[in-house]
């Protein structure tokens, strides 16, 4: 199996060996066109992870800061509000913060009965960051199949962060569409009951929720509806018709601020005809830390997700 | 007097099958004309009660049908709306299977599903497609397709097997033309062949496989 920690020095010793220049060179971030592209063939989580290793040993933040830069310009997955002089990350990753939003908004969402407040902004960023993903593919494959035909070096190497860097991209898009998915079912599923919740989606969610109605009861007065003789029979949106999505869920959720949760109408249909001689459990709230994993109903906790509080895990 | 049975017959129907029956136009239409009936006695009855309350003898400002009269009103009106709820259910289920249906087959109408479905439903299944495809065109992500990858992506490459005949060549990425005869193994990128194998045309090979 290949030894990944140490692949991207290989590649950096690779590419040093290739343009002919010394090691160090391309540690020291000295901006040189070669060498940025070069560097930038490294996905950014397994340079950085190479780079924290390397300041253990060299303690050399500077270089480590301008790494990070070179990324940046070269259109790698840097975070443009990440300082250059916040050398090492957090446990080692390039923390995309976008990315990891995304990837938050999407569990919830999956996680979530009902319909979550869209984030347009979240969406646009990633879907130019994509534009910009491909190109660098683009330009990686363009290179490993120079490599490859004058002969210099295998071309292996970049085909192989070509790749990686694919699978990051086509994880990204998934996570895109799926999220967007995932809500146009949601609205499908529950189209009356989301009348009220227009706020919590897009424009073109908005309209495409008035265009699904309309088609819906074009295809109810057709089948059924026009059948029926009188008036008053012919409506569709009875508050007992309404299909409203099911809050009393479970969902798992992850507490992130101290909160408290009143509990107290977690009663189950299975008890009821068990006698039960606490009817009133009273004031059932219950505290809970930050940083705590729970099981709740999603009515319980609904508020706090939508506040930001509680987060929802799948 | 067998109020109720067309709506529980339409429901069963749909339960007892695997994906849907053919579409039952007998039992929709019983079911309505058990409405009609139900309708007719009731305007009868409303007809009767009225003039009944309305009598002098009761001295005055009528307080609706009268006590006696009410529980056959309820019963027809009841009866009349499960009715309906049975035949709204049969049709909601139908067009949600159909909905399914169009994101696994990424917009065409498979010709076996053809001959079990009405015609409205036939037309929803369009129109839903147009409406669907519309919006995805309309959103930021118009340049992404849509129809891919309904499960999140795994592997880079995967390994097929081709078992239909008469498919030509595919034109991928990075390997060049493939051409795809039947019986025939390749190793390609996931994003070419995936709507290969969503409509059955290759096979995808667990690598679990003895020869």
């Amino acid at each position: 199996m290949a030894d990944l920690d140490n692949l991207p020095d290989e590649l950096h010793n690779d590419a040093g060996s290739i343009r002919d220049e010394p090691l160090t060179g391309a540690y020291d971030g000295e901006s040189d066109a070669d060498n940025d592209a070069t560097e930038a063939a490294v996905p950014a989580a397994l340079a950085a992870a190479a780079e924290r290793r390397r300041q253990l040993e060299e303690e050399d933040e500077y270089g480590a800061g301008a790494e990070e830069r070179d990324y940046q310009a070269a259109g790698g997955y840097g975070d443009d509000d990440m300082d250059g002089g916040d050398g090492g990350d957090d446990d080692g990753r390039n923390y995309n913060p976008e990315y990891e939003q995304l990837k938050a908004l999407w569990t919830s969402e999956l996680a979530c009965p009902e319909l979550l407040p869209h984030d347009a902004e979240n969406v646009s960023h990633n879907v130019e960051e994509l534009a910009r993903q491909e190109e660098f593919i683009e330009e990686l494959l363009q290179r490993s199949k120079e490599q490859r035909q004058s002969r210099e070096a295998s071309g292996e190497l970049a085909a192989l962060m070509a790749q990686m860097a694919k699978m990051d991209l086509d994880r990204t898009r998934f996570l895109l569409v799926d999220l967007a998915r995932t809500r146009m079912a949601k609205i499908e599923n529950h189209a009356l009951h989301n009348r009220t919740l227009v706020d919590r989606m897009t424009e073109e969610e908005t309209s495409y929720l008035k265009q699904y109605g309309e088609l819906l009861e074009r295809h109810y007065r057709r089948t059924v509806l026009d059948h029926l003789p009188k008036e008053a029979w012919k409506k569709l949106d009875e508050p007992e018709m309404v299909d409203a999505p099911d809050l009393e869920q479970f969902v798992f959720c992850r507490v992130l601020e101290t909160v408290q949760i009143d509990v107290t109408a977690e009663k189950k249909n299975l008890n009821d005809d068990i006698d039960e001689e606490e009817e009133d459990f009273g004031d059932n709230v219950q505290e809970h830390g930050e940083g705590s994993y729970l099981i709740v109903m999603y009515k319980n906790v609904k508020e706090l997700v939508l506040d930001g509080r509680v987060e929802l895990l799948m | 007097m067998n109020y109720g049975q067309r709506g529980r017959e339409l429901l069963q129907d749909l339960k007892r099958s695997d994906w849907l029956p053919s579409y039952n136009e007998d039992g929709v239409r019983a079911a309505l004309q058990e409405i009609n009936s139900h309708t007719e006695e009731l305007t009868v009855l409303v007809r009767a009660a009225n003039r009944a309350s309305n009598d002098p003898t009761n001295g005055g400002a009528p307080s609706g049908p009268a006590v006696e009269n009410r529980p056959s009103l309820i019963l027809h009106d009841a009866s009349i709306r499960r009715n309906k709820r049975c035949l709204l259910a049969y049709h909601a289920y139908r067009i949600d299977k159909l909905r399914a249906l169009r994101w696994e087959m990424a917009g065409t109408l498979p010709d076996p599903a053809k001959f079990v479905l009405g015609e409205a439903e036939v037309d929803f299944f369009t129109e839903y497609d147009r409406l669907v495809a519309g919006h995805a065109s309309r959103t930021p992500l118009a340049a992404l397709d849509w129809n891919a990858d309904q499960n999140p992506p795994e592997e880079n490459f995967v390994q097929v097997r081709v078992v239909q005949g008469g498919l030509g060549n595919v034109e991928t990425e990075m390997c060049g033309q493939v051409e795809l005869e039947k019986g025939s193994t390749h190793y390609l990128p996931r994003g070419d062949v995936e709507h290969l194998i969503r409509s059955g045309a290759v096979v995808q090979l667990g690598g679990e496989e003895t020869f």
